[in-house]
């Protein structure tokens, strides 16, 4: 199979030729999510080496089919980014950080560059990021601050409870009042099409 | 499931399938709310609705390229072990030994036995000609310098190879440049076993270079450089440009 080929192909028909480790299609699928992967594996460690490490470890993890690509749980895209998700926080622990990276000043990393807008697609992806970004924080800050702890943090409630506070019950009711907003008045405000792409 | 049987289940379960969507639910909550998944067809599919949402965390991430270096580094280790992998079908129909018998030049057809034969002889040569630069004698122990030398008649490549304990870092000038769609691969030679992809580098516009080779076998004979497809070959697939013995 030729490179266009392999660039023709979704991403769930790309994975079954991963699977049969062909390198070239390997190649396109970290073409595709390698700078959303090393963009989240930043976001959560905090630290440009930590962050080629863990993205590195996770590709290769998919490479040797140590992580199976399951569709019944999401796109190809969203299954990349829980793996990188997993051995970030990971490599959080093992690095012995004890507080969350709630908001990491992006612009002070002046070794990290933004990603070039190389196609219509990406100028699509990053305004839409953008807009995300935005609707997140618009959350009410005691929503998005758990939510980022879970996820960014890969804290669990009951660390979440602790660190913030607050009752159990409180840090799960506003993980469900935060995730219900974004599903309901986000998710349903972008194009299907656009949702598939950054997913 | 009644109404009430609904309402029940919505007030026990709903917020800890928030907590598990985000991963935030500790592995016996974890497992004892799966438990109830598999048999609530209302909490699997409230479930199936929070995922998009969650989903759409990581997109909120600001978007940064990942240095080159990843890539490359990534490719290489992937390269190397689909080679590795596709080596024990190889290895019985190979009657040459050393790194010719593992380079594959199927455009060449006939003539690729003498081109071999040549290249032999200029790694002979070379072989010869190579020396360590850092010690009296005494190769392959840290810390210790190798010539690196031309094998291409006309190429005035030269280089240093830098041997630090398992690592070892290539540098050299002189390299002709190469199309976008090329790049030049280190391997490691050890003995009559396939060459080991070690890192795939392009030369800058003054023809220096330099290339990482992260995992060094203690018992390599030689580091090779041939030019190849980007992204690098499996197998070599040119005569090698340069060459360095470590013996």
């Amino acid at each position: 199979m030729t490179a266009a080929d392999l660039a023709r192909l979704g991403d769930e028909e790309l994975m079954a030729v991963v699977d049969r480790k062909d390198p070239a299609a390997f190649e396109v699928l970290y073409d595709r999510h390698g700078g959303a992967a090393f963009s989240l594996a930043y976001r959560i460690v905090g630290d440009r080496t930590m962050a080629e490490d863990t993205t590195q470890e996770a590709f290769l993890s998919i490479w040797r089919s140590k992580a199976r690509y399951d569709r019944a749980r999401g796109s190809v895209r969203s299954w990349v980014l829980g793996v990188v998700r997993n051995r970030s926080i990971d490599a959080l622990r093992r690095g012995g950080a004890n507080a969350p990276k709630l908001d990491h000043d992006d612009e002070a990393a002046l070794d990290v560059r933004e990603a070039p807008e190389r196609t219509e697609a990406e100028a699509v992806r990053r305004e839409t990021s953008d807009e995300l970004r935005a609707a997140l924080q618009a959350l009410p800050s005691e929503q998005s601050k758990v939510i980022e702890l879970a996820y960014f943090g890969g804290f669990s409630h009951s660390e979440i409870a602790e660190i913030i506070s607050q009752p159990l019950g409180t840090v799960k009711g506003r993980m469900r009042l935060g995730l219900e907003k974004i599903r309901a008045e986000i998710a349903e405000a972008i194009t299907p099409d656009a949702i598939e792409g950054l997913t | 499931m009644s109404s009430q049987e609904r309402q029940s289940c919505r007030e026990r379960h709903h917020d800890d399938l928030a907590a598990y969507a985000l991963g935030a639910l500790p592995g016996q909550d974890a497992a004892e709310l799966e438990r109830h998944l598999a048999t609530c067809s209302a909490c699997s599919e409230r479930l199936r609705w929070l995922q998009p949402a969650v989903d759409l965390v990581p997109a909120t991430v600001r978007q940064l390229e990942p240095p080159p270096e990843l890539r490359e580094s990534l490719m290489a280790v992937v390269h190397e072990e689909a080679a590795a992998e596709a080596a024990p079908a190889e290895r019985p129909q190979s009657r040459e030994r050393g790194f010719f018998a593992w380079l594959r030049l199927p455009a060449l057809g006939p003539m690729r036995p003498a081109l071999a034969g040549v290249a032999v002889l200029l790694v002979l040569l070379a072989g010869v000609g190579g020396y360590v630069l850092g010690t009296d004698g005494d190769a392959g122990g840290p810390g210790e310098s190798f010539v690196v030398t031309s094998l291409q008649p006309g190429v005035a490549a030269s280089g240093e190879l830098e041997v630090h304990d398992d690592s070892a870092t290539l540098t050299v000038q002189g390299l002709p440049p190469i199309g976008g769609d090329e790049v030049y691969q280190v391997w490691t030679v050890q003995g009559n076993k396939q060459p080991r992809s070690a890192s795939i580098f392009v030369p800058e516009g003054n023809g220096r270079a330099s290339a990482a080779i992260p995992n060094l076998p203690a018992d390599a004979d030689q580091v090779v450089v041939t030019r190849e497809p980007a992204g690098g070959s499996e197998v070599a697939t040119t005569a090698p440009v340069l060459q360095s013995s470590l013996r």
